[in-house]
């Protein structure tokens, strides 16, 4: 089964639907269309679609994200959210939609990327420590499903291992 | 918000809404049916386009909830015929025993829905507030000045016992929310308090007037020996309790009578057996339905029968009010180190902890000016008996350079203080963000204190093998020791967190061994002093008694007798004080250092590397490395030792040769030697503060400080121990494994972290499993 990988087109509203269907059957977290179009309005370059290749009217799988300056003073990607139909799972559509994202970031220069996912997606943490997240703190009750989450981030540039503080000191 | 261009992807719920738009007519207002505009102006818009006003970045729009989203909408909720028509205007029950029956059973649902929401961390719409009476009451009581609002009902168990029942525990809730307004726990991650915008929390009749409708409701029912009306009754003792508790922070009471006694009905409302069964539709979802729910719908809970919950929750409280024993700064400082150390104790307690002890005065356990607390901290550790301590007093002006500095170290104490009863992520990230300020605190008492020895103030000392005098530096000593022990808290709380990947448990383990290197040195130091101080006491007596009487002579026992009496018990405390720590530093000095063996003798066999196991185009192994190592790139000293000196040091360790090899096997062997070694110390030194700490101290070895929580403490070091026993057995079972065939290892074998009951979770074992078939999940 072939996939096909493309950058959302944000006027196709079947898609926006579909995105919706696909991270409200998987994420604990419901998000309202606000959420949505906070993310895919402002930063459409960084939403990634799955297709199934003999059938691409609708994604099977979706990332979400966002980039903007942290603090001031380091550039930070969000991974917000990913889904792929579970029917679906098992061929590396995941990795090859975080591939995709974390590629674009570093090519705009982002310092470093995080995201938060539940402690108790194993699947999950895996996946993103196999791209070199780490683990940089664990958040307590942190989803509405009361489960605690890890904060990870993969960092793409030194600034990313200098406290902001400091960064902020050496910038002024 | 955008819609595309075409009519028939129009959402349909905005166009059926549009549909009922009509056109309303009356008092002189002429309303426009504007449906058709709207139409026009949707097919217009851009699916992209977002309408807005140029500042908002959207942002606070994530948190808005939407209409018509089953997930987010409160107002779909569908409720049934009994919640909606329920009235709390009428008795329910055909006659008094059915409506004791109910009453009860309402009371009781409520009381359990305390421990639901306190102790599981459960909303308060989907437990108090789903009570149909609760809410009632709530939004009546608010439209009333002084008095009590009641039901009216006509029946004594609604109007009179129910009612006060409700407006004890909504008194009880606002204290708690007086808690969280005071930012010491924090709303959605230790507590819920969302109050669906009712006000009445805020304007609770006062605790006096409470407890003696309580009274009279019980006065009511004391001539019932009926089953249900004990039970009753127990519950309104039970809430009595419940609302006597905000005694610890309004008048600082440290009596437990009423926790004991919530302990006690507890345990009797436990073991009732009734059957319970509050009216049809009296708990419901309909709050959030009726009321402005800013917050997803929350399905109600159902508590369990709970009660025990009570006695968790008194026990903890009970806990945190132990701390007004203390005697002294180190009673308190090991209280605030153990009592929410290895269990998470209720969050209440969390939450009265730092108010029962910061008072809103800022006098300490009404006792000590935060001054005089600090000062006690210093003089228990590395004050007493220095030159400085000496000449605080006639030369005053001279410290006043240590002002500021001193200022910001007694905020950081409190800080270290509050963080101590965080839930256990947040205990980890409050260290974090301590770091920075006590490095920056040691680094202005540094240099505060090197100009002491231009003022001739001289408190030197010449510890261990050195030959030259290095400065005791007395403040900077007990911040430089309070941030390390900080530091590898931080550190070694990650494994707890399961922070870590098995991959980075070299760097971490590495890193506490040579923090407490750093720490034993500093501790060692402040020791040598201390006894160098003991000594010249001692030789005074010695000298005296050699002298001939005469003015010298009487001068000198009068400064020894002076010393005898002023400095010389708080000596000795001091210094057994500092064989406490030197023994636990020395536990994780070698239980780390254990680690990091481990760790090269499996990455010898190449079943683990410190390197992230799967490195690509994106990941780079020391910018990792940098990232982990964040919070400690800014501290002074110690300082962090470069990626290269992490390299190097594994190197050092790791063994080279082909696995199997006879080399090999024999350098594996002396490795194993060196281990067991570092464990055989790591348990002595357990031992030795176990035997401390059972002997309340009195065994002439060491101050462990910890008389108030003695049980805690002995767990943790019970852990500890368990844990330099437990990484022996396992390092020889992984070698085990491993010896088997040694050249297969790497590829059969893989390393994870495992944490077991009985250990410390500071210590998880590294241990040997064999490899699983991957499988790539990517969700």
């Amino acid at each position: 089964m072939d996939i096909v990988y493309r950058p959302l087109d944000i006027a196709n509203v079947h898609h926006f639907q579909q995105i919706k269907k696909l991270i409200d059957a998987d994420l604990s977290e419901p998000y309202s269309i606000y959420v949505y179009r906070y993310f895919l309005n402002q930063w459409p370059e960084l939403v990634y679609l799955a297709f199934d290749a003999a059938d691409p009217v609708l994604p099977i799988g979706c990332i979400i994200c966002k980039m903007e300056p942290h603090r001031a003073c380091r550039m930070r990607g969000y991974i917000g959210m990913l889904a792929v139909e579970s029917s679906y799972r098992g061929r590396g559509i995941a990795k090859r939609l975080v591939t995709k994202v974390i590629e674009i970031m570093q090519r705009e220069k982002c310092d470093e990327i995080m995201l938060e996912t539940e402690v108790e997606n194993s699947a999950a943490l895996n996946l993103y420590e196999q791209f070199g997240f780490i683990r940089m703190k664990r958040m307590f009750r942190y989803y509405l499903n009361e489960g605690d989450a890890f904060k990870l981030i993969l960092p793409l540039t030194n600034k990313s291992c200098i406290r902001s503080t400091f960064l902020a000191m050496n910038s002024t | 918000m955008g819609a595309s261009e075409e009519k028939s992807v129009l959402d349909a719920h905005l166009l059926n809404g549009l549909d009922k738009l009509s056109v309303r007519h009356g008092d002189g207002i002429e309303m426009v049916n504007v449906t058709e505009n709207l139409r026009e102006l949707c097919k217009r818009l851009n699916a992209q386009s977002i309408i807005k006003v140029h500042s908002s970045d959207l942002f606070q729009g994530t948190h808005a909830l939407e209409v018509n989203n089953p997930k987010l909408d409160s107002h779909l909720i569908v409720l049934s015929e009994e919640e909606l028509s329920l009235s709390c205007d009428c008795a329910h029950g055909a006659n008094d025993v059915e409506r004791l029956q109910y009453v009860t059973s309402i009371a009781d649902r409520l009381l359990r829905s305390v421990i639901t929401w306190l102790n599981e961390y459960q909303s308060l719409p989907a437990t108090l507030l789903s009570c149909r009476y609760v809410e009632e009451f709530l939004i009546r009581n608010s439209q009333r000045d002084k008095a009590l609002f009641k039901f009216n009902t006509d029946c004594i168990y609604y109007d009179q016992i129910l009612t006060n029942i409700i407006a004890a525990i909504c008194y009880f809730a606002a204290f708690v929310k007086s808690l969280l307004l005071r930012a010491v726990i924090f709303e959605e991650e230790d507590l819920n308090f969302n109050s669906m915008g009712l006000q009445s929390f805020d304007i609770m009749p006062p605790q006096k007037l409470i407890l003696s409708e309580l009274q009279k409701s019980l006065d009511l029912i004391s001539d019932d020996s009926s089953p249900m009306a004990v039970h009753l009754g127990h519950i309104l003792k039970a809430v009595r309790c419940l609302v006597h508790i905000e005694d610890v922070l309004t008048v600082y009471s440290t009596s437990t009578a009423y926790l004991d006694e919530l302990i006690e009905l507890a345990r009797s409302l436990q073991s009732h057996t009734l059957k319970l069964e509050p009216p049809a539709g009296s708990f419901s979802m309909g709050i959030q339905k009726r009321r402005s729910n800013q917050f997803p719908p929350k399905n109600i809970v159902e508590p369990d029968n709970n009660y025990l919950g009570f006695i968790h929750m008194a026990n903890s409280i009970k806990t945190v009010l132990r701390v007004s024993e203390a005697d002294t700064a180190v009673e308190t400082f090991q209280f605030a180190y153990f009592f929410n150390k290895l269990k998470q104790q209720h969050v209440l307690a969390r939450a009265i902890f730092p108010l029962f002890l910061v008072r809103d005065n800022q006098n300490i356990l009404g006792r000590y000016s935060i001054e005089d607390f600090l000062f006690s901290h210093l003089m228990e550790y590395s004050l007493m008996g220095t030159q400085v301590s000496e000449k605080m007093q006639s030369s005053p002006e001279v410290f006043q350079v240590l002002t500021p500095a001193l200022k910001e170290c007694a905020n950081a104490l409190f800080d270290w203080y509050q963080n101590a009863s965080q839930n256990t992520a947040r205990y980890r990230q409050g260290y974090n963000r301590q770091l920075i300020v006590w490095d920056s605190v040691q680094a202005q008492l540094e240099t505060a204190e090197l100009n002491f020895i231009s003022a001739e103030i001289h408190d030197e000392v010449i510890s261990g093998s050195d030959t030259v005098a290095t400065p005791l530096m007395p403040y900077a000593s007990w911040v430089f020791t309070l941030k390390v022990m900080v530091m590898i808290e931080f550190t070694l709380k990650g494994f707890d967190l399961d922070v870590y990947k098995p991959y980075e448990g070299y760097d971490m383990f590495w890193y506490v061994s040579y923090l407490a290197f750093h720490l034993d040195s500093c501790l060692i130091k402040i020791h040598c002093f201390i006894m160098n101080r003991i000594d010249r006491i001692h030789a005074m007596n010695k000298k005296m008694k050699k002298m001939k009487a005469g003015p010298k002579k009487s001068k000198l026992k009068e400064d020894y007798q002076e010393l005898m009496s002023t400095e010389m018990g708080q000596l000795q405390t001091n210094k057994q004080y500092l064989n406490y720590l030197i023994a636990h530093t020395k536990i994780h000095r070698s239980l780390s250092m254990f680690q990091t063996l481990q760790f090269a003798l499996l990455k010898s066999h190449g079943v683990i590397d410190n390197k992230p196991p799967m490195l690509n185009q994106f990941a780079n192994a020391e910018l990792i490395h940098s990232l982990r190592f964040k919070p400690f790139s800014s501290i002074g000293v110690p300082e962090l030792p470069s990626y290269a000196e992490f390299e190097s040091t594994i190197n050092r360790f790791v063994v080279d040769g082909e696995p199997g090899s006879a080399n090999f096997v024999a350098e594996v062997e002396t490795n194993m030697i060196l281990m067991e070694k570092e464990s055989a110390t790591a348990e002595e030194a357990a031992k030795g503060i176990i035997r401390a700490i059972e002997a309340n101290d009195k065994n002439g070895e060491m101050f462990t400080g910890t008389k108030l929580v003695k049980q805690e403490s002995l767990e943790y070091f019970g852990e500890l121990l368990n844990s330099a026993h437990a990484m022996n057995i396992n390092a020889k079972d992984n070698l085990k494994k491993l010896k088997v065939d040694p050249s297969a290892a790497a590829k059969r074998f893989a390393v994870t972290l495992k944490h077991q009951s009985g250990m410390s979770s500071f210590y998880p074992l590294f241990t040997v499993v064999e490899k699983k078939s991957r499988r790539t999940s990517c969700n």
